[in-house]
Order: structure tokens, then C-alpha cells, then sequence
């Protein structure tokens, strides 16, 4: 079982685009995949239009013997998805009362090892005890990074935090995410990270796209409505590079 | 995904109307598929089913998927107008890999086929979110000779998804209410289609495992292991014939082998004349297919060769291998011919009436001898003298005298694999022992074979011309790097032989089989 983190401390960046997407290429390709929702919103369970059981809550999820029976089946096959609830707005507080409060998630994760062979999160923004444990149970952890000063300097950031607090910053790899080739200042920024820091950030960019963001609408993969589409192109050639690195 | 259950539906059954119940609780997506032709695919030994694979054909579309919980493994399109057969004609290497992993050098045959008439629906929530999915499925077998069809099963498949056991009660009370039986597991597809056709699946095996009693006659053993691998010979010949594979060719090979090397060890156990005619006779049958085997291990070879040149050496082997494919075809013809010949059938009837009529002959010096005291005499014998050829052989020792020793490991092998069940302790260890030395013998033997093979296009080469000289850098080169894996087979010899002929090993093989023996045979 290998996880996959989509994380990025900034919101609004394509996140929960690609963890949908990148999870429906992994079933696709025959691996048995779990997208895990853990931001509250719980859009990417929206995407799926799987709703969390009523019984099902963010204590529930922590205690995590029994999170198997709150998994739902995609309808996509070797897809599954255990949805966020609104609860896990107070994972932050819960987990802060728990010891080895940064190291939880992957033992809450160990009952469906066996069952799965990838599981890909949706994170929630910020750096925070659940950030954390994300960081601590993933064996890969993918950065959308908009092509903006503001975005290159949050990523500069999490690797810093990295250093700090002595996690394995190799796990870390962004890529550009919501790409306009119109922009200058766009083009600029991965030009210039690609002479900077070559072989860094994946050869990928996932472009700013409407078809991405009717994923909405259609509550479906973007591959599933519009696969012709260089956004549904994008995703495909995103899961190839993720496929080779785990 | 959840198990797939099934509901065996009366003939009064409407799809529509039971449609209608369902909308009562839940929207419902129907559709009509068209009619088609299921076929089940697999190796003539059945690698497939044996690894829960079912592997079938809609048309272009070829499928995996695992035959008891239906999860799709892998698929592919397949547009040649030839049907898909061999792993090596498939393009992407991570299919090519997967399929060759389970099929070998093996076929894949058509082993059953089904005619389906679905109609599906999914079952969806408020969310529009699938939260079951279900079809009907007629089940037809095609039409036979008269052209008629034979109708197997009218089922009802439920598809629970995970996580929606609350909404999956509402469907089975919609069922209930509507009188249709409870759910059961739903039957594989592929067991449907066999049982309809009576086929017993993974009953072919190339092995002879005949169930041996310790209280019958060596003769009578005997007769019983020569019955079984007459079947075993019989049941290749038709994908010999019709080309399907090498492995045909090679399981029927093997068995000639074993029916000569029964007769070699159980001497005065049949009349001499007999026997020793019976021997001559599938020894020239064993020699006709010799060539052809060659050809087929040499084709085999020609993606490993092709990467142990330089391409710019390489491409002398393309003309050397259209001649091997030539000189095969020619060998394949005279040996399918002679499958059909009169002579052929005459030999498989008279060996069968002989097999048959045995025990109303005259006994013999060892027919009446029990089979467990006979055996063991042999087995330790045998044993003696692997031994004693083993002892002297070094990295220096002729090819000839590897070949004996090689034999003489073959000959063992077969006595203990024939005789196994005979035995209370399993004979699966001194088994084991001797095949870790075998496959060392047998690789060697292969080296040389290929080097003598390749030294002898070689000299059948024409003195002059440029393609001559490519084919002659390819073949002196793929001579010389076979010449150093040979060399270094070589060097493991002794440690493979004396493991097999170490103290420990003589006194299991003692302790194994002397004790059988009451007097000498």
C-alpha cells in the first residue's frame, strides 16, 4: 500500500481536482484505490457524490478500528471513497488531546492496507497537527503550485518547514497546477524554476481549464465528460509520471 | 466490489413491470444491451483458470478478470483478423509481461462459449450516486448442429456496492415483495459454460500422477502408468496437428520419453520381444519429432539472441532464423502427416490392445512381483549410479560423459515421480534434490545443443556473399557468449553434485527404499 498526499498549505490551488482525477486514473490502471477525503468541505466526496454515512464522524474516524464500514464504493470500479464529514472541522482539537498526536493517520490507515494498493488524500490547506500527520504517513506528497511569486514562496515555505521540523523532504513534489500559457508572469515562473532547480517539479502542468472546473457540474472526473479535453490529457500525463515515481 | 449475487428468475419474469417497483424507491437507469457471444479462453493445461483468472472474448474485446469476485484484471483490443493466441504478439510491454507471466510459451484456445441477452440497470440515489447495480442475463449456449439453441439459465445479477448496505435492504424487500427467491451467490460465468458443455476444468496435466496401491503387481502398476500416459500422448496430438503451440509438442515428447524409460527400467516385468519392440518403436517416433523440437527451442530463442548481439551483428540472425522457420515447417508437416497416418494409429491401437490383453499372457520373470519391493531395487540402483558417474565429473569433463550423468538424473526422476504415491513419506525432498540438478544438467545440455545447432548452419552456409557473412558474424558470436555461460554452468557442477550425492542424501535414499526391498528382483 503506498500513499499520495495532495496538499498545498494555500487553498484554492487544484487540490481536490487532482486527488479526483489522479484516484480515477489509479483504478483505471487497475490498482485498488481509496481516496480519502479529509477537508471538511468534503468537496471531492461532492465529486463523487458519495455522501458520509449518518453515523460516521471525525471521533469515529480517529478511533480507526472500525473505518472499513464507512467506506463507500465509487462508482468507478476499484475506486472507493471514505468522504470527509463536517465534523473533521475539530480534528485539529481532537487530535491535539491524543498522544503521538503527529503520527495517528497512518496507524488509523493500517486495517485497510491490505485491502488497497494506493490510498490518495484530499488534504485541507494550512500547516496544521492534521497537515502532520499527513506529511509523517505518506510515501509521496504532490504540490499543486499555482505559477505565482505568492504560491513559489508558500512552497518555499513547506520545504522549509520540512527542514525544521526533520521530515523527509524528499516525499515532496510539486507540480504546476492551474497554468494559463497566455500569462507572461505564468510562463516566466516555470521557465525560470525549470533552469533554477531542473528535474524538481513533475513535467506535468495541469492547465487552467473549464473543463476542470465543470467537474462540478458533472460531478465527475474530468476524464469521464471531456477526456479530448488538454485538461483530461493533463491528468492522464500527471497519473503516468505519479505511476513511475511510487 | 461487493460478491455478485444471483436470483433464478420463473419464465413469468417482466423486466419492465419489476422496473416499475424499483422506481417506487429509487431512480433507475435501465438499458438493453445487444446480444453477444461470450468465449472462454485459456492453455490447453489450463493456466489460466488455475491462477482464478477467466479470461474471455466479446468480439475485439479481450477481458481478465478474476473468475469468483469478477474484478476486472486487465483487457485489451485485439483487431487482427487471426484471434489472439500468444503473449508475444501483444505490443504494450506491461500487458505482454502480465499475460506471459500466466501463459507461458502457451496458446490461448477457445474452452467454452455463451450467448448472453442483458438487460441492466443501475439503481441510484437522491444524489445521483449508483448505490447498486443490477441485470438480467439470458444465458443461451449457440446453436449446435441442427442450429438450435439450448437455453441454460434466465438470472437476475445484483451487484451490492460498498457502503450502501441500508439502500441494498430496500432492493432485496422490493424483490421479496415482488416473489422473486433470496439471493445467492452468483455462479462464475465460466462454470456455467463449462458445466453446460460437461468440461471438467485443469483436467489435463502432462504429469502422470496414477494412483498407485502398494499391494498391486509391478505389471499391473505398470499397465496403469502406461494407460495414463497413453491418454496423455493422445490428447497433444490434435495441437500438434493443428499447430496450436510448442508445449503440444514438447508434453508429447516428454511422454514418449517416460513410456520408453518405463519399459528400459522394468525389464522381465513384460515378455522381452514385446517390450523391447514396443521401445524400438516409440524410440523411431520420439527421433521423427527431434528436429522439429530443435527448431521450435531455437525460435524460441530468437528475442534472447537478438538482445545478446550488437545490432550491427544482429542482423545477420534474420536470415538464419526465415531458414529455421522453413526447415520447422517442413518438419511440422511430415510429423502431422505421420499423426495421421494408419502406421501411427496402428501403433497407439496395438500398444493399447497389448496394454489391455497383458495379463492374460504368460507371467513373466518379474510381472507377479509386488510393485513397492520392485520399485525400490530400481529406484536405489539407480541411484548407485549416479553416484558413481557423478563422483568423476569436473569442470573438465567431455560433454558426452555431462549427458550420461544428465540421463542417468532423468531415469531416477521418472521412477520416483511414477512411483511417488506408493511411498508413506513424501517424495517431494529427494525429488527436489535431484531437480536443482537436473535444471543445472539440463541448462548445460541446452548451451551445447544450441552451440552444435548453430556450428552446423555454419558450415551448411554458402562460401560467398554478404548476407552469408552477417549470418556467419552472428551465429560465430552467439557461439562464443553461449560457449561462456556453458563455462560457467560449469563451475557449479560440483557443488550441485555433491549435495545431491552427499552422506546425508545416500542415507536418506537408503532409508527410503531399502527397507522395501525383500529380495532382489
Amino acid at each position: 500500500m503506498r500513499i499520495v498526499a495532495v496538499y498545498n498549505i494555500k487553498g484554492g490551488v487544484g487540490k481536490t481536482t487532482t486527488a479526483a482525477n489522479l484516484s480515477y486514473h489509479a483504478a483505471l490502471h487497475n490498482y485498488s484505490t481509496l481516496l480519502l477525503d479529509l477537508d471538511p468541505q468534503g468537496a471531492v466526496s461532492y465529486y463523487f457524490r458519495v455522501k458520509p454515512h449518518k453515523k460516521f464522524s471525525s471521533e469515529k474516524f480517529l478511533k480507526g478500528k472500525k473505518i472499513q464500514k464507512f467506506i463507500r464504493g465509487s462508482d468507478y470500479e476499484n475506486l472507493d471513497v471514505l468522504p470527509s464529514d463536517l465534523s473533521y472541522r475539530h480534528m485539529e482539537l481532537l487530535l491535539s488531546g491524543k498522544k503521538r498526536s503527529r503520527r495517528q493517520l497512518r496507524r488509523i490507515l493500517m486495517p485497510v492496507k491490505n485491502e488497497y494498493d494506493l490510498i490518495v488524500l484530499d488534504c485541507p490547506p494550512n500547516i496544521t497537527i492534521v497537515a502532520e500527520n499527513i506529511f509523517r504517513a505518506s510515501d509521496l506528497i504532490l504540490i499543486p503550485v499555482i505559477p505565482t511569486t505568492l504560491s513559489m514562496l508558500t512552497y518555499s515555505s513547506l520545504k522549509k518547514f520540512f527542514k525544521d521540523n526533520e521530515l523527509n523532504s524528499n516525499h515532496l513534489k510539486p507540480f504546476f497546477s492551474m497554468v494559463e500559457k497566455r500569462k507572461k508572469m505564468h510562463s516566466d515562473i516555470i521557465q525560470k524554476s525549470i533552469e533554477k532547480t531542473p528535474d524538481v517539479f513533475c513535467n506535468t502542468h495541469i492547465p487552467y481549464n473549464s473543463s476542470v472546473e465543470k467537474m462540478g457540474i458533472h460531478r465527475e472526473p474530468v476524464h469521464c465528460f471531456a477526456p479530448r479535453t488538454s485538461g483530461a490529457r493533463a491528468f492522464t500525463k500527471l497519473w503516468k509520471e505519479v505511476e513511475l515515481i511510487l | 466490489m461487493h460478491k455478485r449475487l444471483e436470483i433464478e428468475l420463473p419464465d413469468r419474469f417482466d423486466w419492465q413491470n419489476f422496473l416499475a417497483c424499483l422506481r417506487k424507491s429509487f431512480s433507475v437507469s435501465a438499458r438493453t444491451h445487444p446480444e453477444c457471444l461470450v468465449e472462454f479462453l485459456d492453455t490447453f493445461d489450463w493456466r489460466f483458470f488455475k491462477a482464478s483468472i477467466c479470461f474471455t472474448r466479446i468480439g475485439t474485446k479481450y477481458e481478465l478478470s478474476d473468475i469468483y469476485t469478477g474484478k476486472h484484471i486487465a483487457e485489451f483490443l485485439w483487431r487482427r483478423k487471426k484471434p489472439y493466441r500468444s503473449a508475444a504478439e501483444i505490443i504494450p510491454e506491461n500487458l505482454k509481461t502480465k499475460l506471459s507471466k500466466i501463459q507461458g510459451p502457451r496458446a490461448v484456445i477457445r474452452i467454452a462459449e455463451l450467448k448472453c441477452k442483458t438487460s441492466s440497470a443501475n439503481i441510484i440515489n437522491e444524489d445521483g450516486k449508483t448505490i447498486a447495480h443490477i441485470s438480467k442475463e439470458q444465458l443461451f449456449l449457440p446453436q449446435d448442429d441442427d442450429g438450435n439453441e439450448k437455453a441454460l439459465k434466465n438470472i437476475l445479477l445484483l451487484y451490492p456496492i460498498k457502503g450502501y448496505t441500508d439502500e441494498f435492504k430496500i432492493i432485496k424487500k422490493t424483490l421479496d415483495a415482488y416473489g422473486l427467491p433470496a439471493p445467492i451467490s452468483a455462479e462464475p460465468l465460466i462454470i456455467t459454460a463449462l458445466g453446460a458443455i460437461k468440461v471438467v476444468p485443469c483436467k489435463y496435466s502432462s504429469r502422470i500422477r496414477t494412483p498407485l496401491k502398494a499391494e498391486l503387481s509391478i505389471q499391473e502398476a505398470a499397465v496403469m502408468l502406461c494407460r495414463d500416459m497413453v491418454k496423455v500422448m493422445t490428447s497433444n496430438e490434435k495441437g500438434i496437428i493443428e499447430d496450436i503451440d510448442i508445449e503440444f509438442l514438447h508434453d508429447y515428447r516428454v511422454t514418449i520419453r517416460r513410456t520408453r524409460a518405463l519399459l528400459t527400467q522394468l525389464k522381465g516385468v513384460f515378455s522381452p520381444d514385446k517390450g523391447d519392440a514396443f521401445k524400438q518403436r516409440f524410440g523411431a517416433l520420439g527421433k521423427m519429432t527431434n528436429h522439429m523440437r530443435d527448431y521450435d527451442v531455437l525460435l524460441s530463442y530468437r528475442e534472447k539472441y537478438q538482445k545478446m548481439l550488437p545490432p550491427v551483428i544482429s542482423q545477420g540472425l534474420k536470415p538464419f532464423f526465415q531458414s529455421i522457420v522453413k526447415q520447422r515447417r517442413k518438419e511440422y508437416l511430415k510429423i502431422s502427416k505421420y499423426l495421421q497416418s494408419n502406421e501411427y494409429h496402428e501403433l497407439i491401437s496395438d500398444w493399447s490392445k497389448f496394454l489391455k490383453n497383458v495379463h492374460e499372457t504368460e507371467p513373466t520373470q518379474h510381472s507377479e512381483d509386488n510393485v513397492v519391493e520392485f520399485t525400490s531395487k530400481r529406484i536405489l540402483k539407480r541411484y548407485h549410479r549416479i553416484v558413481k558417474i557423478a563422483e568423476v565429473i569436473d569442470e573438465n569433463t567431455p560433454y558426452d560423459e555431462v549427458h550420461a550423468l544428465r540421463i542417468e538424473c532423468k531415469k531416477l526422476r521418472y521412477m520416483l515421480e511414477f512411483f511417488a504415491p506408493l511411498y508413506d513419506k513424501n517424495l517431494s525432498d529427494p525429488i527436489a534434490r535431484l531437480k536443482k540438478l537436473q535444471t543445472l544438467l539440463g541448462d548445460f545440455n541446452d548451451l551445447c545443443v544450441q552451440s552444435d545447432a548453430l556450428s552446423d548452419k555454419i558450415k551448411c552456409l554458402a562460401p560467398k556473399g554478404t548476407k552469408s557473412l552477417h549470418t556467419a558474424a552472428a551465429l560465430g558470436g552467439l557461439i562464443a557468449l553461449l560457449s561462456i555461460d556453458r563455462e560457467e554452468i560449469r563451475y557449479k557442477f560440483k557443488t550441485a553434485i555433491s549435495d545431491f550425492i552427499c552422506e546425508d542424501n545416500l542415507l536418506y535414499f537408503q532409508n527410503m527404499f531399502a527397507g522395501k526391498m525383500e529380495s532382489d528382483p
